[in-house]
């Protein structure tokens, strides 16, 4: 299988804001690789994520960064600063799959607005081609890592610069 | 290990150690949770099975079996009478499942590394990055073995005639507090709580902290004084997809002795969306 049969058009056309161009280049990386290459890719991305095991965050911090809807442990911090979002992620050593796609969430939000967030496609795991390889067992809990990351990115949108 | 019921399916990290190098008698396969976490590095001489792509059905929900699992195993090597030891993350989870599978497939010679991924990284022992390849060996399956597997209308026969189960979820989950995690709808099922009659160990129970399984003293003390379970008699185990409930079914039946265990791999994703079937709420 080389996760074709899941291929989704791009996203850019005339007009579209500048995540939506970096996810674009972000999909058709993923697209143009079979799924042995598209995994090596994934821990590419996975690296620029760091793990928890060299962070020293104490507990309740942790705790309270927490996505309770991964099964996997995923913090995120996220604040807005000049009116850019900064977003900060951890993820267990373990889990080099999660890590990776948030890797290239990451990657594909750097200095977004909290109003691009939400221009993130939400079927973007489908769109990198990773559905087929992942299959639903374990595609859930990175789909809701988007949309964990939105909600966030909205509660930001309607405050000033700030912490979440 | 001399002191559970089957010490012989448990080797320990320092015996893979000294013996990892022997790949013509044994196969080693990394069974976990993370689709890469075998790519980032791995025990030298171990294949990587994935519990997804390589041990489930791609259509049906069922698991791969007869020619589809005698290509797997000829693929890696593995003939019938290779000793294949299964170790990988989350303390072994999807090593036990991979080893359920493969006993349900009816693979003679199955063991679990005591301590798993785990073990092995905190003690510093060789890794790689590079997967070993052996030449393929021609397998024909010894045919399958059902007596390890429940049926959701034995699981109800077994219910209504009051016969051990093991619910080895969250007490959330058991309780019914919680049918599915925010956000998960398609993991969901329609109706929480837990089968009538089950008692609820979550599966990490029967795990010490360095990753190892408890002593058969600690493990008698939880399974058998306080779930009130008896190794003579017939006991189906079961979680959300028979994941979890795989490293319990493995607990039981050869660390503990007990005589009879089944896993119910439909779990409560097919008891809690099935219609009419029995549900018991609460006593968490």
């Amino acid at each position: 299988m080389d996760g074709r049969g899941s291929y989704a058009p791009p996203l850019a056309m005339g007009g579209k804001g500048f995540v939506l161009s970096r996810f674009d280049e972000l999909i058709e990386l993923f697209q143009s690789v079979d799924d042995a290459t598209r995994g090596e890719l994934l821990l590419d991305y996975s690296r620029r994520v760091p793990g928890l095991n060299d962070q020293t965050i104490d507990a309740d911090e942790l705790a309270s960064h927490r996505l309770h809807e991964c099964q996997t442990p995923v913090f995120l911090w996220m604040s807005v600063e000049g009116g850019k979002m900064r977003i900060r992620g951890v993820v267990a050593d373990e889990a080099p799959t999660v890590k990776g796609f948030l890797g290239v969430i990451l990657h594909g939000l750097e200095d977004a607005t909290p109003e691009d967030v939400q221009s993130m496609p939400d079927d973007l795991m489908d769109r990198l081609g990773l559905g087929t390889m992942l299959r639903m067992n374990r595609a859930i809990g990175l789909s809701a890592m988007i949309a964990r990351i939105k909600r966030e990115a909205a509660s930001a949108a309607s405050g000033k610069d700030g912490q979440i | 290990m001399p002191d559970y019921a089957h010490p012989q399916v448990l080797v320990s990290t320092d015996w893979l150690d000294k013996n990892r190098e022997n790949t013509r008698d044994f196969r080693i396969v990394e069974s976990d949770e993370d689709l890469l976490l075998y790519e980032t590095g791995h025990i030298p001489e171990a294949v990587k099975i994935d519990w997804v792509n390589d041990l489930n059905h791609p259509v049906v929900r069922d698991y791969i079996d007869g020619e589809d699992f005698a290509e797997l195993c000829g693929r890696h090597g593995i003939g019938p009478d290779t000793t294949v030891i299964f170790y990988g993350d989350k303390n072994n989870w999807w090593a036990c499942y991979a080893f359920w599978i493969f006993k349900l497939n009816g693979h003679k010679n199955c063991l679990i590394l005591n301590g798993g991924r785990k073990k092995w990284v905190d003690e510093g022992r060789a890794m790689t990055k590079v997967a070993p390849v052996y030449p393929s060996r021609t397998y024909s399956p010894p045919g399958p073995n059902p007596a390890i597997r429940a049926y959701r209308d034995e699981v109800l026969k077994h219910a209504k005639a009051g016969g051990p189960l093991v619910d080895v979820r969250s007490p959330e989950e058991f309780t019914g507090q919680r049918t599915h995690m925010p956000e998960y709808p398609q993991e969901g099922v329609l109706r929480g709580g837990h089968i009538p009659g089950a008692v609820n160990c979550p599966w990490s129970r029967a795990v010490a902290p360095d990753g190892t399984f408890k002593t058969r003293e600690e493990l008698e003390k939880i399974y058998l004084e306080e779930l009130g379970l008896k190794s003579e008699k017939d006991t189906i185990a079961y979680c959300r997809i028979g994941e979890r409930s795989s490293h319990t079914w493995f607990v039981l039946t050869y660390l503990l002795g007990f005589r009879h265990v089944k896993n119910y791999d439909g779990s409560w994703t097919e008891w809690g969306n099935s219609v009419g079937l029995p549900i018991e709420k609460g006593g968490g």
